[in-house]
């Protein structure tokens, strides 16, 4: 935990209007999976976590909701802020978390987190990354549900690690777990039932 | 400013109209620079109470609050919480309640406004007690029989 004086960021200036916008904009990405949606409801965001992640914790996080933060996320400002405007409970344990927010280096093994359960696969974790680039990286081809014939993607959060935790969820599935892969204030969904397969291989 | 201190600040000015702040504090928002972390908003809190003040809890019903959350440039962060729906009100209490933290204000503020403010709820308090009590009856019983 950082020592230094910390301060509560300013949240969703319509609480209500701001958040409707924002869920609007995860929905839409949600069923597009690969689909580059950007936010721009707010203006300050706690250094450490980019402006997506923030609107997007705003919008969804409340007081039952809990989030597991990456070490280097977890500081006096991001823990402040969320607890003040979401009043969620940070959580140490990654397999209870509802929401685990990391960045690209220092994600946490994906089968750690938690997959649901065949009856609730809905209980499962989603994963918030966030990236250096939505841009930069080798491309993917994308499709599934969502995706009418492929989509053509690309992130510098993708990797090996990724990959294979994808295969094995597909042998897992309806269990898995979601990714919303973050970049400043832009961000795309990476549902369960989405599948990946390198250009180059 | 200790906790204590800082706490019958909040208790004072949550208890005063806006009018009564604008009376003592000739200051308006304006004339400062801070950012609203949460802006002025109104909700419903559940209002417990005791029998006699020393009953079982029971819940009195819901009263509306409003709140509000700032922070000055100089980075020190006021809270203002208050019954009703007065936003302006809580604008004023949490800008007050951040200024307080500024270095050297808090003795200024506490005779320009926290004492005024505090005589004019103990004055209201006597004159609803006074009127109250114009309706008060005693009661008075007659004791008679052998047992006096």
């Amino acid at each position: 935990m950082n020592l230094e004086e910390s301060i509560i960021y300013p949240g969703l200036e319509n609480p209500v209007a701001d958040a409707q916008t924002v869920f609007r904009k995860l929905l839409s990405g949600a069923s597009e999976p690969g689909l580059i949606m950007s936010i721009d409801s707010l203006d300050e965001h706690p250094e450490r976590l980019s402006l997506a992640t923030y609107a997007i914790a705003l919008t969804l996080f409340d007081q039952t909701t809990y989030v597991h933060l990456s070490p280097s996320l977890y500081v006096k400002d991001v823990a402040n802020s969320l607890r003040f405007h979401a009043g969620v409970k940070l959580s140490h344990s990654i397999q209870q978390a509802h929401f685990v927010i990391c960045n690209e280096d220092d994600r946490p093994d994906l089968h750690q987190l938690n997959q649901g359960s065949e009856t609730y696969p809905d209980q499962s974790c989603t994963l918030i990354i966030q990236c250096q680039s939505l841009s930069t990286g080798p491309y993917y081809q994308a499709s599934g549900p969502g995706i009418e014939y492929k989509r053509r993607i690309r992130c510098s959060g993708i990797d090996s690690a990724l990959m294979q935790h994808r295969t094995h969820m597909q042998t897992q599935f309806p269990r898995g777990i979601d990714i919303i892969m973050v970049c400043e204030h832009t961000f795309f969904y990476l549902p369960r039932t989405t599948q990946l397969i390198s250009e180059y291989q | 400013m200790n906790v204590e201190q800082r706490q019958n600040l909040l208790s004072t000015l949550a208890k005063s109209s806006l009018k009564d702040i604008q009376s003592c504090w000739h200051h308006s928002p304006d004339d400062y620079q801070f950012k609203t972390i949460r802006p002025p908003q109104t909700g419903m809190v559940m209002a417990v109470a005791r029998t006699e003040t020393t009953g079982d809890p029971f819940n009195l019903g819901e009263v509306s609050v409003t709140r509000c959350a700032l922070r000055l440039e100089s980075g020190e962060t006021g809270f203002g919480y208050s019954m009703g729906s007065d936003k302006e009100q809580v604008l004023h209490i949490a800008l007050i309640d951040a200024l307080a933290q500024v270095e050297g204000n808090f003795d200024q503020l506490t005779i320009e406004v926290i004492t005024p403010l505090k005589q004019k709820i103990t004055d209201r308090q006597k004159r609803q007690k006074a009127l109250a009590d114009t309706t008060k009856v005693d009661f008075v019983t007659i004791i008679r029989g052998e047992d006096a």
